[in-house]
């Protein structure tokens, strides 16, 4: 046996005793930690259910987006007449349509657009958001291919160039004949600067001064009010990959029906997920449990009750005579506002998020409220039809 | 004493964004309030408020209602609302947007 030189051996005793000092020190670090987490969670839960706030919602994002394999054969899914939620009467079928696809697990996706009559802003963005979300739940180099035919109708592979939505999946154009008037859409796109979010909203009060019939007075209110808080939603929530922030604008006047279109959606983790993980998760599960089975019903709680998913939000406090926050500045009233200023300007609302879905009429009332148990929407989508001046007529897109 | 501030111009025009994670990130709610309004963020302040700020918002294009919750609702914590319109006067102002401030400073202090 060789003989270990005096060196050698203080080399080793040296290493031995840096590797228990560490050790030593990391276990006393954690058992501090865990003490401190202890006391903590006994003497200040709101602060403790605010720190664990990042954690639990990082948790969620993950497993929203966890990867899958999309190894089905693949899905032909027909597109008949007009599709959108645009007009109401087509909003189930939208919804049935969108659930066949959203949550799929085929590897190539055909869109049978031959029948379409018109693909209105919200199939758009419904589209989109599916492509950004497919590239996410995709393991690497199994993102399922999404296809789409012709449509027999001109004006529908025409509008799908000009809104952007060629440009945006990066398919190849259909060389429409039909023109549409760029000043009358704002086009969807890679959003890709935080900076252009002012720009952005700009450009759909530029449209809305153009073509609403709101006044002056309720244009300001509908860009304060309305504009201003879902871009901020949808700017909080988005998660930026793929080198986008994760939220998508778009808007278009229709002269045939007389009513402006804006769609403004995000590939967030959706009501539910951010009521749930974010820190008034403990008080929103005690008090509202059904909304942990119905995503339709947290969307309804989100617009009704002055509650926020935010990870650093204050929590109610517990009092005799109804739960109330402290005094102070606090978030959670953002959808609220939303509501009541869409109901009073008479603007339609409606809301998709992955499973939920509440559709407000003009008035301010539930015109439909659901849960499906596929997902419908890859994100949130919010959706406005403003009331157009009325000055034109023509029947074209 | 009283100190004006046009806000449009010294600040920004559009006061949309409650902290950085919203928006842009810039130009935030609490940017300002660190900015304009740190004095008054103590409650000494409020036991007796002597100095006055006037802002003017001729050049403001868009105030949301984040933006006005966070920098103005803030002080409801301190004192009423009427008090905290008489401390920070905001002048040239059009309806909408003082009517998004009074129902900020109004819910905030009713704990709603």
């Amino acid at each position: 046996m060789k003989k270990i030189s005096n060196t050698r051996l203080t080399f080793y005793e040296n290493r031995n005793r840096r590797y228990m000092n560490l050790k030593h020190r990391l276990t006393k670090r954690m058992r501090h930690n865990k003490y401190r987490l202890k006391v903590l969670r006994l003497t200040d839960p709101v602060l403790m259910s605010m720190m664990e706030a990042p954690s639990r919602r990082r948790a969620k994002v993950k497993e929203v987006y966890r990867k899958k394999s999309y190894d089905n054969p693949p899905l032909s899914v027909q597109i008949h007449e007009d599709f959108g939620i645009e007009e109401r009467v087509n909003a189930q079928r939208f919804l049935d349509i969108a659930s066949q696809f959203v949550d799929c697990n085929s590897k190539t996706i055909n869109f049978d657009l031959s029948k379409c009559t018109r693909m209105w802003p919200s199939a758009v963005t419904l589209l989109c958001s599916l492509k950004h979300w497919v590239e996410m739940k995709a393991k690497p180099g199994q993102t399922p291919h999404l296809r789409s035919t012709k449509s027999e109708h001109d004006n529908v592979n025409g509008y799908l160039d000009a809104c952007g939505f060629y440009d945006y999946v990066g398919r190849a154009k259909d060389h429409s004949k039909t023109q549409h008037n760029q000043g009358e859409m704002v086009k969807i796109e890679k959003e890709t600067e935080k900076s252009r979010i002012k720009s952005r909203r700009d450009q759909i009060r530029s449209l809305l001064t153009r073509f609403s019939s709101l006044s002056s007075d309720e244009r300001e209110k509908f860009v304060d009010h309305v504009l201003v808080e879902v871009t901020n939603n949808v700017s909080e929530h988005g998660l930026g990959v793929h080198n986008t922030l994760g939220w998508w604008i778009i808007a278009q006047y229709h002269r045939s029906h007389q009513f402006v279109s804006i769609c403004i959606a995000d590939n967030g983790i959706g009501f539910r997920n951010s009521l749930l993980s974010g820190a008034q998760h403990k008080y929103i599960e005690e008090k509202y449990a059904s909304i942990i089975k119905d995503e339709g019903k947290a969307i309804k709680l989100a617009f009704e009750e002055s509650v926020s998913g935010a990870l650093y939000a204050p929590v109610k406090e517990k009092k005799f005579m109804g739960d109330k926050y402290e005094r102070g500045s606090r978030r959670g009233n953002g959808l609220k506002i939303i509501r009541e200023a869409c109901s009073e300007l008479g603007i339609p609302l409606a809301v998709l998020s992955h499973h939920g879905y509440l559709f407000i009429d003009a008035l301010g009332a539930y015109e439909k409220l659901g849960h499906s148990d596929k997902r419908i929407f890859a994100g949130t989508l919010y959706h406005f039809l403003i009331p157009a001046k009325g000055d034109h007529n023509d029947k074209e897109y | 004493m009283i100190k004006n501030i046009d806000v449009g111009k010294d600040f920004f025009v559009d006061l949309v964004n409650r902290d950085e994670n919203q928006g842009d990130g810039q130009f935030t709610a609490k940017q300002f309030r660190e900015k304009y309004l740190s004095q008054m963020d103590n409650k000494e302040f409020w036991i007796n408020p002597k100095n006055t700020i006037v802002l003017d918002f001729q050049n403001v294009e868009v105030l949301g209602p984040s933006f006005a919750n966070e920098a103005f609702a803030y002080f409801t914590k301190y004192a009423k609302p009427e008090i905290i319109k008489k401390v920070i006067k905001i002048v040239n102002i059009s309806k909408v947007k003082m009517s998004t401030i009074d129902v900020e400073l109004n819910r905030s202090y009713d704990r709603k």
